[in-house]
């Protein structure tokens, strides 16, 4: 098994069931957020509890870093299940959570307890400048998720002010919106299928030229992320914390994709070439193909061939 | 006391809404709040709005709540600065970012965690409070919320007599600027994000276009993401009761015709509850007015998003290059 702990990078991805953590490859990511934290319904859930601290052990046991992956907005009556997370996961001997709102970063940054461990503000915390990535990290936020909307030019400037590592989303279905409901659920009859198995069946929103997935409570980008050829850029620029949107993914796309960013991030280490194509197999795990987000200031699902280049 | 907090997306709505019975009015700055243009007022506008508003006993609160990008903090600096030295101390703001850097650098002004801040729980409560808000604006909060927000936290809290529970959180939608965004110059020295809903409220209404649920083939068509229209009437008076400290009317896309009616009419509910608090009960008659303005309200914020659906699919030009008649 290749050593992952001399990297100085870190490449992860989410994992929502014990079974796809089972499938997950340890050799490719070395750190893992467990749980669906955007939808509790979902079949088998780590955020669930039962499963967790088996998880939790699984993830050290490779070698890499679990993440518990608190509820992303939680209401009232599900704060009682943010502290037992939080427990279970002290117990387990997690490598830090991840908090996708104020309050629940809010809760975090009153523990003692958790200090010294990795705490993620995610990418639904809304983070789109340096002010709000400082305040969160004044609250013992120690790796900080931009805005998925931000242009570079806007993440490189809260970089510059210093609040700590970024972690970048490179790849896969980007989160788009949160809900209290879910489509798929409200369509079940017309659908013949229910919560839980809906958001697993291969269904896909369409409008006009537009695609969108629909996965319980989350809204994401029916086309998939693709930053790879920035690798070297991110590299350049210092970035050393990346993710693969996994929460929609099965393992074996993962480990598939996140592998051609491994060998990219590899290489980069070493300061050896890295190729300059998009390899077929990350063209073929998307559906609806891949867009740039909007790292270049358009619309999140355009793609264009272009390469922020660093000075 | 409740106060009665009406809207502003005009000159002439401001005046109506003093006029209707409004103790407080909120106006958009011009570029920041979440509002096209044409809903919002430069300097100018907003500091004869203030002067009258002022006049008539009636506090004004200027609502900066979108969620600036690092491009816009000196100008979004200088507009507070604007404000401040032409007599506002009340804003309404989103980020929570901003709310710490204005909590300190202006602490005695009153800060209102906007309803685009996303409030759902004591702990988003708590932190808000910590950051400099001063108050919080809930969406149809149950009671036992409000009642925990007055007894544990020294903030205060506003909800809106009626509104909109949007498919996806207000504020954790990006699915406009995915479909379509693009940076435009517009008049202010800021640029423009048409598409995000965040930066600048000019959101597609992608979840009002009939999508089509697909394996492969249609398996469902013209699937909507509903929201769910609300009107607080049947839990306000447990709502005055939890201690709510105020009650805000949307609509500064509305007409000026149903926000004057609807403040008129919750106008006469706060001062009957003010009147007899423990034996106030709202007669069916003013319910079912509550209802009809909200369906006519509905049916005004329908033509709307149609509007900017078909901006969006390129049909009609886009909103964000209108003339500024506000400015």
């Amino acid at each position: 098994m290749r050593s992952i702990m001399q990297q100085d990078f870190r490449l992860a991805t989410e994992v929502a069931t014990i079974k796809r953590l089972k499938d997950l490859d340890f050799t490719v990511f070395n750190r893992v957020y467990l749980g669906n934290p955007f939808c509790l319904d979902f079949r088998e859930n780590l955020l669930a509890v039962d499963n967790l601290s088996e998880a939790i052990r699984l993830v050290n046991d490779a070698g890499a870093c679990p993440i518990v992956s608190l509820v992303a907005m939680p209401a009232n009556d599900q704060l009682p299940l943010i502290d037992e997370l939080i427990e279970v996961g002290l117990a387990a001997g997690t490598g830090g959570f991840e908090a996708h709102s104020v309050g629940v970063l809010h809760r975090l940054s009153e523990r003692k307890d958790v200090y010294g461990l990795t705490i993620v503000a995610g990418g639904f915390s809304n983070i789109y400048t340096r002010r709000t990535a400082i305040l969160y990290a004044e609250k013992g936020a120690t790796l900080l998720v931009p805005n998925y909307e931000l242009p570079w030019e806007a993440i490189e400037s809260i970089t510059a002010a210093n609040p700590g590592p970024l972690e970048i989303l490179i790849h896969g279905k980007i989160p788009l919106g949160l809900s209290d409901s879910c489509l798929l659920v409200e369509r079940s009859d017309d659908l013949g299928t229910k919560c839980p198995d809906s958001c697993l069946s291969d269904l896909w929103l369409e409008f006009h030229k537009w695609s969108l997935k629909s996965f319980g409570k989350l809204t994401s980008s029916g086309k998939d992320l693709c930053l790879l050829p920035e690798m070297p850029f991110f590299w350049a620029k210092s970035i050393r914390n990346f993710r693969i949107a996994g929460v929609a993914e099965k393992p074996e796309t993962l480990n598939e994709v996140g592998q051609v960013y491994r060998d990219v991030l590899e290489s980069l280490q070493k300061s050896t070439a890295v190729p300059a194509y998009i390899p077929e197999q990350v063209r073929m795990a998307s559906r609806y193909g891949l867009c740039n987000g909007y790292l270049y200031g358009r619309s999140g699902c355009d793609w264009v061939e272009q390469h922020l280049q660093a000075t | 006391m409740t106060v009665l907090i009406g809207p502003a997306g005009s000159r002439e709505m401001a005046f109506a809404s003093i006029e209707s019975g409004a103790d407080e009015v909120y106006v958009g700055l011009l570029h920041w709040s979440l509002r096209s243009p044409c809903f919002e007022m430069g300097i100018n506008q907003l500091r004869q709005v203030n002067d009258y508003a002022m006049s008539r006993g009636v506090a004004m609160r200027v609502a900066l709540n979108t969620y600036p990008w690092e491009d816009d903090l000196l100008e979004f600096d200088r507009e507070i600065a604007r404000l401040r030295d032409i007599g506002i101390s009340s804003f309404i703001l989103a980020d929570i970012g901003s709310i710490y850097s204005m909590h300190k650098d202006y602490p005695d002004v009153f800060i209102q965690a906007s309803v685009a801040a996303d409030v759902r729980n004591m702990d988003d409560v708590r932190a808000f409070e910590v950051a400099g808000a001063d108050s919080v604006t809930l969406l149809r909060p149950a009671p036992g919320f409000v009642r925990k927000v007055k007894q544990e936290t020294g903030m205060k809290v506003e909800v809106f007599a009626y509104g909109y529970l949007n498919y996806t959180y207000r504020a954790r939608c990006y699915i406009s600027s995915y479909l379509r965004h693009a940076y435009t110059s517009g008049p202010s020295s800021r640029e423009q994000a048409s598409g995000s809903f965040n930066r600048e409220g000019f959101c597609n209404r992608a979840c009002k276009c009939h999508w089509t649920i697909t394996d492969g083939h249609p398996e469902v068509e013209g699937v909507t993401m509903n929201s769910y229209p609300f009107v607080t009437i049947a839990d306000l008076i447990e709502l005055l009761r939890a201690g709510i400290d105020g009650l805000k009317i949307q609509g500064r896309e509305n007409s000026i015709d149903v926000v004057t009616e609807a403040i008129r009419l919750y106008r006469q509910i706060l001062d009957g509850y003010r009147q007899d608090p423990a034996g106030f009960t709202i007669p069916e008659v003013t319910a079912e007015s509550a209802y009809r303005i909200d369906r006519i309200r509905h049916r005004e914020m329908k033509s709307r998003s149609a509007v900017m659906i078909r901006e969006m699919l390129g049909v009609t030009p886009d909103a964000s290059n209108r003339v500024q008649r506000n400015r």
